[in-house]
């Protein structure tokens, strides 16, 4: 166990080289805020009236999507650049230990980031319900980890193509225009709507924002939506375990383990 | 004639990065169209300007950041920055050539915004003509000599790679590209009023969609062209210190 997360923080570390405070300040702190209030004042410049606290926690969970795309989705092809993705491949270990450890650091990194954001923002809000909090809460927890399958399912993906950058920038714009943090669904072009139910986060935030701007959901309704996301979790997972399994197969019968 | 040759060979390499041919090809089309479908059932007037000068803007900045910036840091990884020191043209002047060439590459994204606003069939109803134009102008020039300034401070720095995204979302809200300073709480107007950039963007947005802002258009033109001047004094003071910090200390590229 103290294996899996000493793995954890290397790779959180890896990637997350900064680790002199101010600099993680930066990171963490001030540039995660600033993207909240971007999109939060972008939005509001043309609604004046939209809810203030749904665009905040819908934005939050948005930021997490950022930490997830950025960085669980270029684990492997930063192994590959390191050139050590061979070993790993080679290696006995069960892939799906083996890339819980890798991303369990980046998982807890994508929890804080909503977290931080809302303890910031909570000025903002006119009144807490305890009940309306919860109900978000988890709505935003079942969002994350939909958001966290897909970047498992990016990362393998991404080893299929020589450049990540494209891919995980394409996926985060993507992300943010069909979540529907910033375009309501009703103004959204039918093919859009109709993708987006195969995006994580659009069924958290569809229900984050009756809580907040339509009117209140019941809890039945809020359990549906987080069933939608954890669904589609499961579903990202395994798409992404198989995928890898056949780029496995691949690489050995062409002989070049490390996927190229 | 080596100017243009270091432009060259600065816009082929910078063409072949694929985070650049994202910043230039794909990101002004999803911004144009995440920004149309926000605005297009609000209640704002000319939103055709609004999306052009939050497309262009965001992307002309992003282009200067990392592409300017970002590629004293490349030079530095790929161990050529203390070739370009030693050079007879010297790093003022590379670094100016290829400044002048990301400004250049970043008026591809305005380009495509501007083309984007027409397919869309909106309008581009830019209020005062001349007075655009030389906004434009003198944006430009500001980017140009701030960005100078901006690649001395990275020339030195050994952590350029965090330090550059803090310079893309804190300064769209600070300096009002997407939407007015005005419509910021307290503490951050004043932070947004301190930010030099928020002058010659205020002056763009005036003269392209008429936005009020708290100084006139001829005072805002006054001030943008002493900052652009103060900043462009700077990185020449910048980059003879430079020079000399690096001779001195002899730690340049040692990460």
């Amino acid at each position: 166990m103290i294996r899996f997360f000493r793995m954890g923080y290397y790779s959180w570390l890896e990637l997350q080289g900064h680790i002199r405070l101010d600099l993680l300040l930066i990171s963490k702190l001030i540039n995660p805020l600033f993207t909240l209030l971007f999109f939060v004042y972008f939005v509001q410049y043309a609604y004046p009236d939209a809810a203030i606290e749904f665009l905040i926690l819908g934005n939050a969970l948005l930021m997490s999507a950022s930490v997830i795309t950025f960085n669980i989705a270029s684990i492997f092809s930063h192994e590959r650049q390191a050139g050590t993705l061979s070993l790993i491949i080679a290696s006995p270990v069960s892939r799906l230990l083996l890339f819980s450890s890798k991303s369990i650091g980046f998982l807890l990194d994508a929890l804080l980031v909503p977290i931080i954001s809302i303890g910031c923002s909570l000025l903002f809000f006119e009144s807490l319900h305890f009940l309306a909090i919860l109900m978000s809460a988890t709505l935003i927890f079942s969002g994350i980890i939909a958001a966290f399958c897909l970047g498992v399912l990016l990362s393998v993906s991404i080893l299929l193509i020589s450049e990540n950058m494209i891919v995980t920038n394409t996926s985060w714009v993507i992300l943010v225009a069909f979540s529907g943090v910033h375009i309501p669904p009703n103004s959204m072009p039918e093919l859009m709507e109709i993708l987006r139910h195969f995006l994580p986060m659009a069924h958290a935030i569809d229900g984050l924002r009756s809580i907040y701007s339509i009117s209140s959901i019941s809890w039945t309704e809020a359990l549906l939506l987080m069933g939608h996301e954890l669904l589609l979790a499961v579903i990202f997972v395994v798409s992404g375990y198989y995928l890898l399994a056949i780029l496995e197969r691949r690489a050995k019968v062409t002989a070049k383990l490390d996927l190229e | 004639m080596i100017y243009l040759k270091i432009m060259q060979a600065h816009l082929r390499f910078t063409l072949r990065r694929s985070m650049m041919i994202f910043i230039l090809f794909i990101q002004p089309v999803l911004f144009v169209g995440l920004s149309y479908y926000i605005y297009k059932d609000s209640s704002l007037t000319d939103i055709g300007s609004k999306i052009f000068i939050a497309g262009a803007l965001t992307n002309f900045w992003a282009c200067i950041v990392f592409s300017s910036i970002s590629d004293v840091e490349r030079e530095r990884w790929m161990g050529t920055l203390e070739l370009i020191f030693a050079s007879p043209l010297g790093f003022k002047h590379t670094q100016i050539a290829k400044t002048i060439a990301c400004l250049l590459l970043g008026l591809i994204p305005a380009v495509i915004a501007y083309l984007l606003i027409l397919l869309i069939g909106l309008e581009l109803s830019f209020a005062a003509g001349l007075k655009s134009l030389i906004a434009a102008v003198v944006l430009i020039a500001f980017m140009f000599s701030l960005s100078l300034c901006l690649s001395c401070f990275f020339a030195i720095s050994r952590n350029s790679r965090v330090v550059m995204n803090a310079f893309e979302y804190p300064f769209f809200v600070l300096s009002g590209f997407v939407f007015p300073i005005s419509m910021l709480p307290q503490g951050l107007y004043f932070l947004a009023v301190a930010n030099p950039l928020t002058y010659p963007v205020a002056l763009f947005r005036q003269a392209v969609i008429g936005e009020k802002f708290y100084l006139s258009w001829d005072l805002l033109l006054l001030v943008s062209i002493t900052l652009t001047s103060f900043f462009f004094i700077l990185a020449l003071w910048l980059f003879k210190k430079i020079e000399n910090y690096v001779r001195i200390s002899c730690s340049f590229s040692l990460v």
